[in-house]
């Protein structure tokens, strides 16, 4: 293969928000919000991931 | 001939104690210390609410004991009956209330509206609501509805109730009203806490939907019929996570589970569920033992005066929750407990107060929402788009203002369409007419709206809503709503919010 037609390898880190999707580059304040926030984020969405044995779980206390 | 005759007898409130106005007896092989605190508990709350007056009605049928009477009770070789006495709380003497009561009566001559009126009248002067009780010597409480503390709290917290609503009863030809969630006590019968705590919970969910009314009978029966993991369903063994989730969607209700993996998190669901007026069931486990409760949120306690902590700047209103008023069924209804952080884990902490004499430390594990089918987002999905509305804010003030990040407070609920135009119509810097009028015309509103609120000095106040039916991956902004137009920035806000989620072009409350 001829490595002119090679794809151009970058370095540059995708951040996904729910604003579109911006490169570091071209946006740091963004990705620093990210980094921020990313800890709150996955506290949110842990408490959704249930697993079999939280379906388990029985639920019988005396008096 | 069967006796079904009906007499009702008023008594002076203390004149004698409700175990022995109504002559119970404790079973030989009750376990319990107190066979009947539950019972005594309803009295020391109906006390502090200065109880003068206790009525009792003998002959009372009952939905809930006649169903579990009809499942359960009906096949013991003793004969139980399958009507239930009922007790009627107030807090006038006993001679007023008399005048009173006739009084209501006679202006039922001159038509409906009037009677409603004076029987509202009678009801707000000092009714405080009513107990079953049931013909079960080992466990006499049954469905309770009781009116809720005061809004006002003693020291720097108020109280609110909005998972409680109206409840109506009929005495001696006068409708009383009472705004309160039904209570009732296990009997391990038919019901263990878990099928009590749904009960209670669906109560509820009855006030803003049209679903069948739940009897702990059914609850049982539907929880357990696709999977029996700790055997026979009645007498009731409890009931697994699975079969209560089971339960809730055989009634035709959602059942939102989530996990209360840290203190943060839980305060923001259980705030946001109950100011959305939606009663979770909160699992707990005993504090440093394995058993495991169930409990239902009727109201919660808040700190007042609210100062929020801003951390990596954004606060939570949810950390304005600081307690928790559950209905407990191995005490009674409106427990007071404290909500508190326990290393990362999130507590409830029971007060001594009345017939509880110790306190007691339970870790919320668990926290079990039935909503809505039409909800699919998540109250912590809704917390996560507060964070990226929060998120979309900052960014904005930093590269287009060209102003310091702002901190941002954020508060989230879900509420029905017709509620939000509502609260835009009566609140404090809500619309005018003609505002709530475009605002109607131009914006589709689900049944349901998510509500993200976002608060700072810079924006005001800023309502981002989303569409419920949708997950937070394909999420649709209805619209943006400045609540407080004035604020420097929030025309600037408002505008790039409304664009950047797609929502109505133009933000609503900001002149164009």
């Amino acid at each position: 293969m001829n490595p002119e037609n090679e794809p151009a390898t970058t370095s540059v880190t995708v951040v996904e928000s729910s604003y579109g999707t911006a490169t570091e580059e071209q946006d740091e304040v963004l990705r620093r919000l990210d980094e921020k926030f990313a800890a709150r984020i996955k506290a949110c969405r842990e408490s959704e991931r249930l697993s079999e044995e939280d379906f388990a779980i029985r639920i019988n206390v005396r008096e | 001939m069967a006796d079904n005759r009906q007499a009702i007898e008023f008594y002076a409130f203390g004149s004698k104690t409700l175990v022995e106005l109504l002559n119970l007896e404790v079973p030989p092989f009750a376990r319990t210390k107190m066979p009947f605190r539950q019972l005594q508990y309803v009295e020391a709350y109906v006390a502090a609410l200065k109880c003068a007056t206790v009525v009792v009605e003998s002959h009372y049928i009952d939905r809930d004991h006649i169903e579990d009477h009809g499942a359960f009770y009906s096949r013991n070789f003793i004969s139980y009956p399958n009507y239930c006495t009922r007790l009627h709380f107030f807090s006038l003497e006993a001679a007023d209330l008399k005048q009173r009561m006739r009084a209501a009566v006679e202006v039922g001559q001159k038509g409906v509206a009037a009677y409603k009126e004076a029987c509202q009248g009678l009801s707000a002067a000092g009714y405080l609501g009513w107990s079953v009780v049931k013909p079960l010597h080992g466990c006499p409480v049954g469905r309770t509805i009781l009116r809720t503390f005061d809004s006002r709290g003693e020291g720097d917290y108020k109280r609110t109730f909005p998972c409680v609503r109206r409840h109506r009863s009929h005495l001696m030809g006068v409708e009383l009203v009472v705004d309160g969630l039904p209570f009732q006590q296990q009997d391990t019968g038919v019901s263990a806490c878990a099928t009590t705590a749904i009960w209670a919970a669906l109560h509820h969910f009855r006030g803003f939907e049209e679903v069948a009314a739940a009897t702990p009978a059914q609850i049982t029966s539907i929880a357990s019929r696709y999977s029996l993991p700790f055997g026979r369903s009645m007498p009731s063994e409890g009931l697994s996570m699975e079969q209560m989730c089971q339960a809730i969607q055989g009634m035709g209700v959602s059942p939102h589970l989530h996990r209360a993996t840290d203190f943060n998190t839980a305060q923001n669901i259980i705030y946001s569920a109950t100011m959305s007026g939606m009663s979770s069931i909160l699992i707990i486990q005993r504090d440093g033992g394995t058993e495991r409760h169930a409990v239902t949120v009727a109201g919660i306690k808040l700190a007042e005066p609210f100062t929020p902590v801003i951390s990596d700047g954004i606060a939570e209103q949810s950390a304005q929750l600081t307690g928790a008023y559950v209905h407990d069924d191995r005490w009674g209804p409106y427990v007071a407990t404290l909500f508190e952080k326990n290393t990362n884990c999130a507590s409830l902490r029971y007060l001594p107060r009345g017939v509880v004499k110790v306190e007691e430390k339970w870790v919320v594990t668990h926290i079990l929402i039935p909503v809505h089918p039409k909800i699919r987002l998540s109250f912590g999905g809704l917390q996560e788009v507060g964070i990226e509305v929060a998120k979309l804010i900052q960014w904005h003030c930093v590269k287009e203002l060209k102003v310091a990040v702002p901190d941002v407070i954020l508060d989230g609920s879900i509420l029905r369409g017709h509620a939000y135009v509502e609260e835009l119509l009566f609140e404090k810097n809500g619309f005018g007419p003609v505002e709530v009028e475009r605002f109607c015309s131009e914006v589709s509103l689900p049944r349901y709206v998510g509500c993200v609120r976002a608060r700072s000095p810079l924006i005001g106040t800023l309502d981002v809503l989303v569409d419920t039916t949708g997950t937070v991956r394909n999420l649709h902004c209805a619209a943006v709503v400045s609540r407080t137009p004035t604020a420097q920035h929030a025309k600037a806000i408002g505008e790039f919010l409304a664009t950047r989620l797609k929502a109505c072009p133009r933000p609503f409350g900001i002149a164009a």
